[in-house]
């Protein structure tokens, strides 16, 4: 009896190893072909709500490829971290040679996915509507303190910024500010949602958000003569230029899910601007005239849907 | 142990690599945290540090230990026994709820208050000094409590009234107790990041208008953590941060250790 009872534990114990050897081994019905390794892609808060729904939307269409995981925090931990090879692929709205500096960057690929336009929000007590590049230079640099000097209400300015690593700041700083830093009396947020709720909040507040991000309770500042408008985001003139970077050469897995976002027409409507739709090409050129930016020389209208190129030349500031 | 002798040299030597390429001087008293443009001042982040755990401790001990006195020495068993539930209730609240609540009513109220933008030391001060009152609250309490009766009555037998007993018996005899009770609060208040995070601003420069934004050394962290990559100096210098830190909260624990001893 004893001896029975010894042999049913041994048959016990000898399946459970063979279905842990074969769960650990990956192994399932005959037949049946192994998921590829998953695609981690990991950058810009701007862009992780646009890549997250294509990713739930290539799972969808295509279940037997390769999961795509999608975290966000920041352009600059993304093209760390594609770097360090702990992401496969990096969003990110900053230019990667002004995060790895040449020689690191020349090793990766990248698609433009679309601009970002990045506009000025004020607290809506501030009596301002418009301001020119050269006011908008002194408030955000902080040698504008109070809202009477332009005209507006008897409020003290507070700036409110990013924190290193955004692209948004990347953007104000390179583009408005020509290099010059944002004041150090502003009040640093993490994201573009604590930008938007802490100058809705504060009275004398200005701050920046990519323009997906503006929710009631601040209002968008005019900039020169352009007034931002989201019907026609392309006519706005400062911007980030949106892109996917990768290590060359990208692995199948990553190549099939890199050619079916480019089939994929919706950004706009997760605040992606194409460049195919911009209309200012004058502006494009100066703006983006950084060569470190796929596309960024202004002579490359949509290059998502134009294929993949390597980065080349440009620097760190 | 060897784990922790493990980080503690992987953190020596990145320190040691950011002084040797930027100079000991612009390092330690450096008033600019400003990686992209070569600046790698610490000085903010230590005296963010210092200036709300100051603000922290001149808050929550008055606060926390009125709330032990009650509690443990003026109530009703009942109602002391509720109050020593909502203690523990408090102690249990994330601190990121601690942080929501910071920038609600602390921010505006500093704004009101001080003028700027509300965001700053002060404010990151009192929300944490709020948020760990019930920790002190709650170990100074037990310590009141531990206090033998028999010292009490003699001092009442003596002719001494409660507030006397009070200040000259039970507290001197809980001192030690009420001591450690302070030094945990403090050391959670020198290791709390996202309720700090969410009211401090964030400003990595080191000035005297504490009602401004400005940083601690968990907060520049979190910050930096993940655009700095590891072996630059911005890298460096976030391994220099968490040197800091842990050298603050390992002479923080020695001293508990020393007064757990003597308790």
């Amino acid at each position: 009896m004893k001896h029975q009872e010894h042999r049913a534990a041994a048959l016990r114990a000898a399946g459970l190893a063979v279905l842990l050897a074969a769960a650990l081994a990956g192994g399932g019905p005959s037949g049946v072909k192994a998921r590829p390794a998953g695609i981690r892609v990991m950058g810009a808060t701007s862009l992780a709500p646009f890549l997250a729904a294509m990713a739930t939307r290539y799972h969808a269409q295509h279940p037997e490829a390769a999961l795509v995981h999608v975290a966000a925090g920041g352009s600059l931990a993304g093209l760390h971290h594609l770097q360090r090879g702990a992401a496969d692929a990096a969003a990110s709205d900053i230019p990667p040679l002004a995060v790895l500096g040449g020689a690191r960057a020349r090793k990766l690929s990248g698609r433009v996915l679309g601009r970002l336009p990045v506009v000025l929000v004020v607290h809506r007590g501030v009596g301002v509507t418009q301001v020119s590049r050269a006011r908008a230079t002194r408030l955000l640099t902080g040698h504008v303190r109070s809202w009477q000097e332009l005209g507006g209400a008897a409020e003290n300015v507070v700036v409110v910024t990013r924190a290193l690593g955004s692209g948004a700041l990347w953007v104000v700083e390179h583009q408005l500010l020509q290099g010059a830093p944002v004041s150090d009396r502003a009040v640093v947020q993490w994201s573009n949602g604590a930008v938007v709720k802490a100058v809705a909040a504060t009275p004398g507040a200005i701050g920046f958000v990519d323009a997906g991000f503006v929710r009631p309770g601040v209002r968008v500042l005019g900039l020169g003569s352009a007034a931002y408008q989201a019907r026609d985001p392309a006519a706005w003139p400062l911007y980030a230029t949106a892109g996917l970077y990768w290590r060359r050469p990208a692995r199948p897995a990553l190549a099939a899910w890199l050619a079916f976002l480019a089939a994929q027409p919706d950004r706009a409507r997760f605040g992606i601007v194409e460049e195919g739709t911009a209309r200012h090409g004058a502006s494009r050129s100066t703006r983006t005239s950084s060569p470190s930016h796929p596309g960024g020389d202004g002579g490359r209208a949509g290059a998502l849907d134009g294929g993949a190129h390597r980065l080349a030349g440009g620097g760190y500031p | 142990m060897l784990w922790m002798a493990g980080l503690t040299g992987w953190l020596v030597a990145d320190t040691l690599r950011l002084v040797a390429r930027a100079g000991a001087a612009p390092v330690l008293l450096g008033f600019h945290f400003d990686p992209a443009h070569g600046r790698f001042g610490l000085l903010p982040f230590v005296w963010g540090s210092v200036v709300v755990g100051v603000l922290a401790l001149v808050v929550s001990v008055p606060l926390g230990l009125s709330w032990a006195v009650v509690a443990a020495k003026r109530l009703p068993r009942r109602a002391s026994s509720a109050m020593t539930t909502a203690m523990a209730a408090l102690v249990a609240i994330p601190s990121v709820v601690w942080g929501w609540w910071g920038l609600e009513t602390v921010v505006p109220a500093v704004r009101g208050a001080l003028g700027g933008p509300g965001f700053g030391l002060v404010a990151a001060g009192v929300t944490v000094a709020i948020m760990v009152v019930p920790t002190v609250a709650a170990l100074a309490a037990a310590s009141l409590r531990a206090v033998p009766a028999a010292l009490e009555d003699a001092s009442r037998a003596l002719g001494a009234d409660e507030d006397t007993t009070l200040m000259a018996v039970t507290l001197a005899a809980a001192r030690p107790g009420i001591t450690r009770a302070v030094l945990m609060g403090e050391a959670r208040v020198l290791a709390e990041t996202m309720a700090v995070a969410m009211v401090v601003g964030g400003q990595p420069v080191a000035r005297l208008q504490i009602a401004w934004p400005g940083a601690t050394l968990t907060t520049g962290i979190l910050t930096h953590l993940a655009a700095l990559p590891p072996k630059s100096p911005g890298g460096q210098a976030v391994a220099a941060m968490a040197l800091l830190l842990l050298a603050a909260t390992t002479w923080l624990g020695r001293h508990l250790r020393r007064l757990g001893a003597l308790s």
